[in-house]
C-alpha cells in the first residue's frame, strides 16, 4: 500500500507540472498585458511595468523563472491586488468556496443517493417518477435560476434566511442548496440506474433464498455494491463543487475563489491565473487519489490489485 | 412414503408488453421425503418458473400466481405473507442458483454471506455462526476453511464458489433443497465432484432435491423419478428407470433418442424438429403435437390427460388410449426398452 501511495503522489507531481507547463503557455497567448486597460500609461511607462514583473524577457526565459519560483513554493505576487502574494490571495479566498462545496457536496450526495435508492426500489411507481422528476428539474434548470427563487421565497418573502453575503453558518444555507440541485440530479439518476441493476443480479435472488428482509437485501446487499460506480462520478463532482461557482458566488455575494479567478484572467492577471489553476489541478488529483482508495474500501476485488502493484 | 412438498394445479403467468405469457399451465406433482426428483425439458419449458414459484422468487412486479396450490407442512405457500415466507426460505426450502459466477455477493466475504441465514433462522450469535460456517466449507471439501471464510468470491473458482452456495443451501438443514441446474455453468469433471458432493450431503442431512436440469446424463446419475415438462406443463412423469427404459410420451422419446449412448453408431445424432410453441397463444390440444411425429387427430384438438403406466409412471399422450393405434418407439428407445428393467439408473 506504501508503494503504491508513493508511486501515486510521484504521478501526481508530474501531472501538475505538465498542468502547469500547459496553461503557463496557453495564457501567454492571451492578448494584452496587465496594464492597458484603465491606467493611461505612456508607451514609456508601460515598458518599465513590464520590464519591473519580468514581462519583456522571451516567453522560455519567463518560464523558466515561475517554474523555478513553483518548486519553492511561490506562486508570485497579484498585479491587481496590490502586489500582495498569491499564495495569499488563495489562502483568503479557498475558505468560503470549499465551505460551499463540501456542504454542497454532501448534501447533494446523501439527496442523490436516497432518491436514486428510492426510485430504484420502488421502480415504475410514483415514486420512481417523482424522483426521476426532481432529477431532471435539477440538471436542466441552471442553478442561477434556483439561486433567485431561494432568495425571493425563503429569503425575501419568508425571511428564514439572509439573502446574501458571508458572515456566518445561516449564510451558506441557501447556496448550498443551489449549488446542490445539479449534484443531487446526477447522484439520483447514476444511483437508480446502479440499484436496478444490482437488484437484477443472481446474488440478490440468493439473498432473498436466504430468507433476508427487504431491508436487508436493499441496505446490506444491494447498496454497496451499487456505490462503485457512482463514487466514479462524485469525485470529479466534488473538485467542480469545492473550486467555487462563479455564478452562485456572484449572486450570494460569497468572496470565493471563482469570482476571483474570472477577474484575473479579464486584467491578465497573470500569476492568480496560474496559482488558481494550479490550486484547482492539485485539488483534482487529490480527489482522484481519494476515489481511488475509496474503491478500495468499498470492492474487494480492487483492493487486492491494488494492494500488488 | 411422505410427502414433503405437494404442488396442486399451478398455474402462472407473466405480463409482458405483447401480453399474457401463461409459463404454467396446470403442473402438479408430489415431492417425497429424502427423494430427489428431476425436472427436464427444453429452455422455456417451465422448469424455472415452477420451483422459483415454490421460493416466491418470481419478480413481482410482472409475474402472477393464477391459480393452484403449494402445500408445504400444512401451509400453502401461495397464500403466505412476505414475512412469513421469510421464515421459509433458506431455513427449510432453500435454493442453489445456476451460474456460480454471479450467485454470491461479490463485495461480502464468503463467511459473512454463509452466516447470514443461520443468525436469521438459528438465532446464532455471531461467534456460533462463524464457527459452524467454517464447519461447512469443511462439510463441502473446501481446504483451509479457517482461512476461506474471511476471503471474497473473486478469491474462489467456479467450482469452489458453487461448494460456497451449497453450503448456504445447506446451512439451515433444509428440508427441501431446490436445484436449478447446479452444474450446467462447469465443466464436466467439476460438475461430477458437485454431483457426488450434493448426493453425500443428501444422505448425511436426509433432505429432499427438486434438480433442475436440460442434462439428461446428469439426470441418470442423480436422480430418483423424473418429471418430464414440456410447453408449461408435465407430460411424463415416473421413476428414473421407467423414464429412461420404459418411456412412453413421444417427447420423451425424442429427448432419449437425442442423446447419444454406447449403441450410437455414426449415424446423425437424433434432433427433435420444430421450436417450442408460443406461451403468448398456447396451443389447443397437446402442445407438443406441431412437432410430434406421431400427431393423431386428436392431438390437435383435445387436451390428453394423464394415463397411468404403473403406480409411479403416468404419461400425458393420446398414445396411451385403449383406441391409439399401436406404434413403433423410435429405435434408440427401443433399444433401452429391451434392457428394461434389468439395468438400474441412479442410486
Amino acid at each position: 500500500m506504501a508503494k503504491y501511495l508513493l508511486q501515486r503522489i510521484v504521478y501526481m507531481i508530474l501531472t501538475l507540472f505538465i498542468v502547469a507547463s500547459v496553461t503557463f503557455f496557453l495564457m501567454k497567448l492571451i492578448p494584452g498585458t496587465p496594464f492597458n486597460s484603465a491606467e493611461k500609461l505612456t508607451p514609456q511607462q508601460l515598458h518599465i511595468m513590464q520590464e519591473k514583473y519580468g514581462l519583456n524577457d522571451p516567453v522560455p526565459i519567463q518560464y523558466v523563472h515561475y517554474i523555478a519560483n513553483l518548486v519553492k513554493g511561490d506562486l508570485g505576487v497579484s498585479f491587481q491586488f496590490d502586489n500582495t502574494p498569491v499564495t495569499k490571495l488563495l489562502q483568503i479566498r479557498i475558505g468560503p468556496s470549499a465551505v460551499l462545496g463540501i456542504q454542497a457536496m454532501i448534501l447533494g450526495a446523501l439527496i442523490g443517493i436516497v432518491l436514486g435508492v428510492v426510485a430504484a426500489l420502488k421502480q415504475n411507481t410514483w415514486v420512481d417518477y417523482g424522483s426521476t422528476f426532481i432529477a431532471v428539474v435539477g440538471k436542466s434548470i441552471p442553478s442561477f435560476i434556483f439561486a433567485g427563487l431561494l432568495q425571493y421565497y425563503l429569503g425575501v418573502k419568508l425571511g428564514w434566511f439572509p439573502v446574501m453575503f458571508w458572515k456566518g453558518p445561516e449564510y451558506t444555507i441557501m447556496p448550498t442548496i443551489a449549488l446542490a440541485m445539479f449534484p443531487i440530479s446526477i447522484t439520483a439518476r447514476f444511483m437508480r440506474t446502479e440499484m436496478v441493476e444490482v437488484l437484477g443480479t443472481e446474488y440478490i435472488t440468493l439473498a432473498k433464498a436466504k430468507g433476508a428482509s427487504y431491508w436487508q437485501i436493499s441496505v446490506k446487499h444491494a447498496l454497496r455494491n451499487a456505490l462503485i460506480p457512482v463514487v466514479t462520478v462524485l469525485g470529479p463532482l466534488a473538485v467542480g463543487l469545492m473550486t467555487g461557482s462563479l455564478v452562485i458566488e456572484n449572486i450570494f455575494g460569497i468572496p470565493g475563489i471563482g469570482e476571483q479567478f474570472v477577474k484575473a484572467i479579464m486584467v491578465n492577471d497573470y500569476p492568480v491565473i496560474m496559482g488558481t489553476n494550479i490550486l484547482f489541478a492539485a485539488l483534482f488529483v487529490v480527489i482522484i487519489l481519494v476515489v481511488d482508495i475509496l474503491y478500495g474500501i468499498i470492492d474487494p476485488r480492487i483492493r487486492i490489485s491494488g494492494g500488488k502493484s | 412414503m411422505e410427502k414433503i412438498l405437494q404442488i396442486k394445479d399451478l398455474n402462472i403467468s407473466f405480463h409482458t408488453f405483447a401480453g399474457e405469457v401463461k409459463a404454467i399451465r396446470g403442473v402438479s406433482f408430489d415431492l417425497f421425503k429424502g427423494e430427489t426428483l428431476a425436472i427436464v425439458g427444453e429452455s422455456g419449458s417451465g422448469k424455472s418458473v415452477t420451483t422459483k414459484s415454490i421460493m416466491r422468487l418470481l419478480p413481482e412486479h410482472n409475474s402472477e400466481i393464477k391459480g393452484g396450490q403449494v402445500l408445504f407442512d400444512g401451509k400453502d405457500l401461495t397464500k403466505l405473507s412476505d414475512k412469513q415466507m421469510q421464515k421459509i426460505r433458506g431455513k427449510d426450502i432453500s435454493m442453489i442458483f445456476q451460474d456460480p459466477m454471479t450467485s454470491l455477493n461479490p463485495t461480502m466475504k464468503i463467511g459473512n454471506q454463509i452466516m447470514e441465514p443461520l443468525i436469521k433462522h438459528q438465532n446464532m450469535s455471531k461467534g456460533a455462526a462463524r464457527e459452524r460456517a467454517v464447519e461447512l466449507l469443511r462439510l463441502v471439501g473446501i481446504p483451509k476453511p479457517e482461512i476461506r471464510v474471511d476471503q471474497y468470491p473473486h478469491q474462489f473458482s467456479g467450482g469452489m464458489r458453487q461448494r460456497v452456495v451449497i453450503a448456504i443451501a445447506l446451512a439451515c438443514n433444509p428440508k427441501v433443497l431446490i436445484a436449478d441446474e447446479p452444474t450446467t455453468a462447469l465443466d464436466v469433471t467439476i460438475q461430477a465432484q458437485i454431483l457426488e458432493l450434493m448426493k453425500d450431503l443428501q444422505k448425511k442431512i436426509d433432505t429432499s432435491i427438486i434438480f433442475i436440469t436440460h442434462d439428461l446424463g446428469v439426470v441418470a446419475n442423480v436422480a430418483d423419478r423424473v418429471a418430464v415438462m414440456y410447453g408449461g406443463k408435465i407430460v411424463e412423469v415416473g421413476t428414473a428407470d421407467e423414464i429412461f427404459y420404459n418411456p412412453k410420451h413421444p417427447y420423451t422419446w425424442g429427448l432419449i433418442s437425442s442423446m447419444p449412448d454406447m449403441e450410437t453408431n455414426d449415424e446423425e445424432l437424433y434432433s427433435i424438429p420444430g421450436t417450442p410453441p408460443d406461451l403468448l397463444d398456447p396451443p389447443k390440444g397437446d402442445a407438443f403435437a406441431p412437432r410430434n411425429p406421431y400427431v393423431m387427430k386428436i392431438d390437435l384438438e383435445q387436451e390428453p390427460p394423464f394415463f397411468k403406466v404403473s403406480d409411479t409412471h403416468y404419461a400425458a399422450t393420446w398414445l396411451l388410449h385403449p383406441d391409439a393405434p399401436k406404434v413403433e418407439p423410435p429405435e434408440a428407445v427401443k433399444r433401452r426398452q429391451s434392457q428394461f428393467p434389468g439395468v438400474k439408473v441412479g442410486k
